[in-house]
C-alpha cells in the first residue's frame, strides 16, 4: 500500500512539475509572439544572420581553398562557379515557393489582425478587407512584394552547400508548415475580436521553425567551419 | 433816469416853443392841480419874481415830440442836435485789459467736453473812475458764420478789483456750447464787454492777437469727433431659426469715446436683400440696444420659412457706419407632415457590419407629393454617409417608410452609430429631420466567413497555389 502511495505521489509531483513547465513555456512562446517589434527584430536578425555567415562561410571556403593552392591564382568568382551545385528542380521549385510562403506567413500572423499592430493591419483598408477575396488579395500582395528576394535567395544559399536528403526534406516541409502557419492566422483572424493562444502559438512556432529550417544550412556550415 | 434827465432838460430849453405851442397841443386838457388855477392846454403858469413861469405836463411834451416828428422832421431832426451832449470820459481813463484765460492744455476738445473758461479783468483806474463792466463770453463753432453769446453775463463793479493788482476773474465754468454740433473744426472764443463807456471784442481791440501762457485774447480750439464703434460679439439674433411669432429680438451694442448719444438703425432685409423695415433707436453709449420683433411687428405668417438678414447703422451724428449684413432669422416654414416612432432594427441580434439593418419612419402625410426622406448614418468611420431614399405622396393614412439595408463595412465594427432621416418639408416639431441612436454597438466581429468556408478556404488555396506556381515558374525560368 505504501509503495502505492509512493507511486501515486511520485506520479503526482511529476504530473505537477510537468504541467508548471508547460506552463511557463506558453507564456514565454506568448509573451514572444504577441509582441511584435520583438518578433519582427528576431525575424529579421535570422534573416540577417544568415547572410552574414553565408558571407563568412564563402571567404573561409575561398581562404581554406587559396591555401592549398600553394601560389596557384584561384579567383573567388572561379571558386564560386566550381563549387555551385545543381541542387534538383523539384527541390528548387519548392525551396522558391517556401521562401515566397515565409514572407506571406509573416505578414499574415504580424499584420492581418489589429490585435499586434493596431495602427498597422489589413483590416484598416475595409474595401479589401470587407469583400470575399480579401485574404487572397492580402496574401497575393506580399508574394508579390517578396517575389524577387524569394526568387534568388535559394539559388544563392542552396548552391554552395552540401545538403542532406534529411535537410533537402525539412525545407520542403516548411511549405506545409508555412501553409499552416498562414491558415492559423487567417483562422485568428476569422475569430477576431476573439483570441486563440494555442493557435497562434502553433502558427508562431510553424513560422519561425520554417525560417530556421531555411536557413538551416547556412547555420549548420558556419557551425562547423567554427568547431 | 435818462428820461427823466431828457425830460428836465427838454422844459428848461424849449420853454419859449412850449409857451408858442399852447392851445394847439393835440393832446387832451388834463385838470391838474396849479398854485395859480390859471392854466389851459395841459401847462400851468405861475408867477415867481415877476417872470411868467408855463410849467408842462410830460404827456404834453410827448405828445408834442411825437407830433413834431411826424409833422416837422427836419426841424425836429434839428432838435435833437441841439439836444445832444457827447459823452465824454473822464480824464486819463483807459479802458480794461480783458482777456480770456483757459487754464487747460487741451486744445482738441468733443462735443461732450465741460469747458472752464475764465475772463481776467486788469483795471487799473483809480476806483473814482472805474465803470462797472459787462461781460458775455462768446464762441463760434465750426461752420457758424457769427459768433453767439454762449453762457450768461458776467458783471465787474468798480470795488470788485484786487487792491494789490488791480485785476480780476470771472468764469464761465462748465460750458459744452457745441454739443449740437454737426461739424468738427476750428472753434473760436472771444470776450464782448462794455465798460459804459465803450463796447469792445478781445478779438479785435488788440492790434495783433495775445496769447501768453494760458491768456488769449482769442482762444482757438479744435472741435473733434471719435466715431462711435460697434461691439462686434453684441450684434445677434436670437434665436436665429424660430417661428414667426416667436419672440425674436435684434441685439447690438455701440460705444462711443466722446460719450456721444448713439443713433441706432435696425435695417431689417427680406430674401431678396430688399428692406423690410427700418427702426432707430438712440442710446447712450456703451448700452445694449434691443429690438423685439413682436414690439415692431417685424414678421407675420406669410414671413414663414423665408431666411431673413439685417444690419445697423450707427452714428453720433458727426460719423456714422454700418455693419456687414448678418443672416437671421431664419423662420421655421409652417408644419406640413408629421413624423414619429424612428426606429432601427438589425436582421439578428448579433449586428454584425455586414448584415442588414431595417431604418424605419412613420409619417403623416397630408399634402405633399414626392415627399423625399433620405437615410443617413454615421460611425466614427463614416460620419453621415447616405444611405438611400424613399419618396412617398401624400396619403389620408400614416405611412411607414422602410430602408432594408447593408449600411456599414468592417471599419466601423465594435462601434455605436446613429441615424437620422432627413425629409423635404417641415415636421411638426419645425424640423426637417429625425434620427436616433443605435441601442448598442456593431459586432466586433471583423470577418463574416468562418474558416471552413468556401470563401476562406478558396482564398488559402490560391494564396499556396500562388506560391506554388511561382516557385515552379522562377525555377524554370532561372534556375536552368
Amino acid at each position: 500500500m505504501s509503495d502505492l502511495n509512493e507511486t501515486v505521489a511520485t506520479v503526482q509531483a511529476v504530473d505537477i512539475s510537468s504541467g508548471l513547465a508547460s506552463e511557463g513555456l506558453s507564456s514565454f512562446l506568448a509573451g514572444i509572439y504577441s509582441n511584435g517589434l520583438l518578433g519582427v527584430g528576431i525575424f529579421i536578425a535570422l534573416l540577417a544572420g544568415g547572410v552574414l555567415l553565408h558571407r563568412l562561410n564563402m571567404d573561409r571556403t575561398y581562404r581554406n581553398v587559396a591555401a592549398t593552392t600553394h601560389g596557384g591564382e584561384v579567383s573567388p568568382e572561379d571558386l564560386r562557379e566550381e563549387m555551385f551545385t545543381r541542387q534538383g528542380s523539384n527541390f528548387n521549385a519548392a525551396a522558391v515557393a517556401a521562401w515566397m510562403l515565409l514572407f506571406a506567413a509573416f505578414a499574415y500572423f504580424y499584420f492581418l489582425t489589429p490585435e499586434i499592430f493596431p495602427g498597422r493591419n489589413y483590416y484598416l483598408v475595409p474595401t479589401l478587407s470587407s469583400g470575399p477575396v480579401g485574404f487572397a488579395a492580402f496574401g497575393l500582395f506580399f508574394l508579390l512584394l517578396t517575389g524577387l528576394a524569394a526568387a534568388f535567395i535559394p539559388k544563392e544559399l542552396y548552391g554552395y552547400y552540401e545538403l542532406s536528403r534529411e535537410t533537402k526534406v525539412a525545407i520542403m516541409l516548411t511549405v506545409p508548415a508555412l501553409a499552416l502557419s498562414i491558415a492559423l492566422s487567417v483562422q485568428l483572424g476569422t475569430i477576431f475580436p476573439e483570441l486563440d493562444p494555442a493557435a497562434r502559438g502553433l502558427a508562431f512556432l510553424a513560422l519561425f521553425g520554417s525560417e530556421v529550417a531555411l536557413l538551416w544550412p547556412v547555420y549548420a556550415e558556419a557551425l562547423g567551419g567554427i568547431r | 433816469m435818462k428820461r427823466l434827465a431828457a425830460f428836465l432838460i427838454v422844459t428848461l430849453l424849449l420853454l419859449p416853443l412850449v409857451v408858442e405851442a399852447q392851445g394847439v397841443s393835440p393832446s387832451p386838457p388834463k385838470s391838474t392841480p396849479s398854485s395859480s388855477g390859471g392854466s389851459s392846454g395841459g401847462a400851468s403858469t405861475t408867477t415867481s419874481g415877476g417872470k411868467k413861469i408855463v410849467k408842462l405836463e410830460l404827456d404834453d411834451l410827448i405828445g408834442n415830440l411825437e407830433k413834431w416828428k411826424q409833422d416837422e422832421p427836419q426841424e425836429y431832426e434839428y432838435l435833437k442836435k441841439l439836444l445832444h451832449i457827447p459823452f465824454v470820459p473822464p480824464k486819463n481813463y483807459s479802458a480794461p485789459t480783458v482777456l480770456i484765460w483757459y487754464p487747460s492744455e487741451k486744445t482738441k476738445i468733443t462735443r461732450n467736453d465741460n469747458l472752464d473758461i475764465y475772463a481776467y479783468v486788469k483795471n487799473d483806474n483809480p476806483i473814482e473812475v472805474r465803470s462797472d463792466v459787462y461781460l458775455y463770453l462768446e464762441a463760434k463753432g465750426p461752420g457758424d458764420e457769427n459768433f453767439t453769446r454762449v453762457g450768461s453775463q458776467r458783471v465787474i463793479l468798480a470795488n470788485e478789483y484786487s487792491q494789490k493788482s488791480n485785476s480780476t476773474i470771472r468764469d464761465w465754468s462748465g460750458l459744452t456750447p457745441f454739443v449740437d454740433s454737426r461739424v468738427v473744426g476750428n472753434a473760436t472764443f472771444r470776450i464782448w464787454f462794455n465798460d459804459m463807456h465803450s463796447t469792445y471784442l478781445t478779438d479785435t481791440m488788440y492790434t495783433r492777437p495775445y496769447q501768453k501762457d494760458d491768456y488769449y485774447s482769442i482762444l482757438e480750439l479744435e472741435l473733434v469727433n471719435s466715431p462711435p464703434e460697434v461691439v462686434g460679439e453684441s450684434i445677434r439674433v436670437e434665436p436665429a431659426r424660430a417661428r414667426y411669432n416667436d419672440p425674436i429680438r435684434y441685439a447690438s451694442r455701440f460705444v462711443d469715446a466722446d460719450g456721444d448719444l448713439v443713433n441706432v438703425t435696425l435695417q431689417v432685409l427680406d430674401d431678396q436683400g430688399r428692406e423690410r423695415a427700418n427702426l432707430t433707436q438712440e442710446v447712450k453709449s456703451g448700452t445694449n440696444v434691443t429690438f423685439s420683433a413682436s414690439e415692431y411687428g417685424l414678421f407675420g405668417e406669410g414671413d414663414a420659412g423665408r431666411n431673413f438678414s439685417y444690419r445697423f447703422t450707427y452714428g453720433d451724428g458727426l460719423d456714422g457706419n454700418a455693419t456687414e449684413i448678418y443672416p437671421g432669422p431664419s423662420l421655421l416654414p409652417s408644419p406640413k407632415i408629421f413624423v414619429s416612432d424612428s426606429n432601427v432594427e438589425a436582421a439578428d441580434e448579433n449586428r454584425y457590419w455586414w448584415q442588414n439593418y431595417r431604418f424605419s419612419l412613420k409619417v403623416k402625410n397630408l399634402e405633399v407629393d414626392n415627399l423625399r426622406i433620405d437615410l443617413y448614418t454615421s460611425t466614427p468611420s463614416h460620419p453621415n454617409r447616405y444611405q438611400d431614399t424613399r419618396v412617398i405622396n401624400a396619403s389620408e393614412d400614416a405611412q411607414v417608410v422602410l430602408f432594408d439595408l447593408r449600411p456599414f463595412d468592417v471599419s466601423d465594427a465594435d462601434e455605436s452609430f446613429t441615424y437620422y432621416f432627413k425629409y423635404s418639408a417641415t415636421d411638426q416639431n419645425s424640423e426637417e429631420m429625425m434620427g436616433g441612436t443605435s441601442d448598442g454597438k456593431i459586432h466586433p466581429k471583423i470577418v463574416r466567413y468562418p474558416i471552413y468556408s468556401a470563401v476562406t478556404i478558396g482564398n488559402l488555396l490560391f494564396v499556396l497555389l500562388a506560391a506554388l506556381a511561382g516557385g515552379i515558374v522562377i525555377e524554370r525560368r532561372l534556375y536552368r
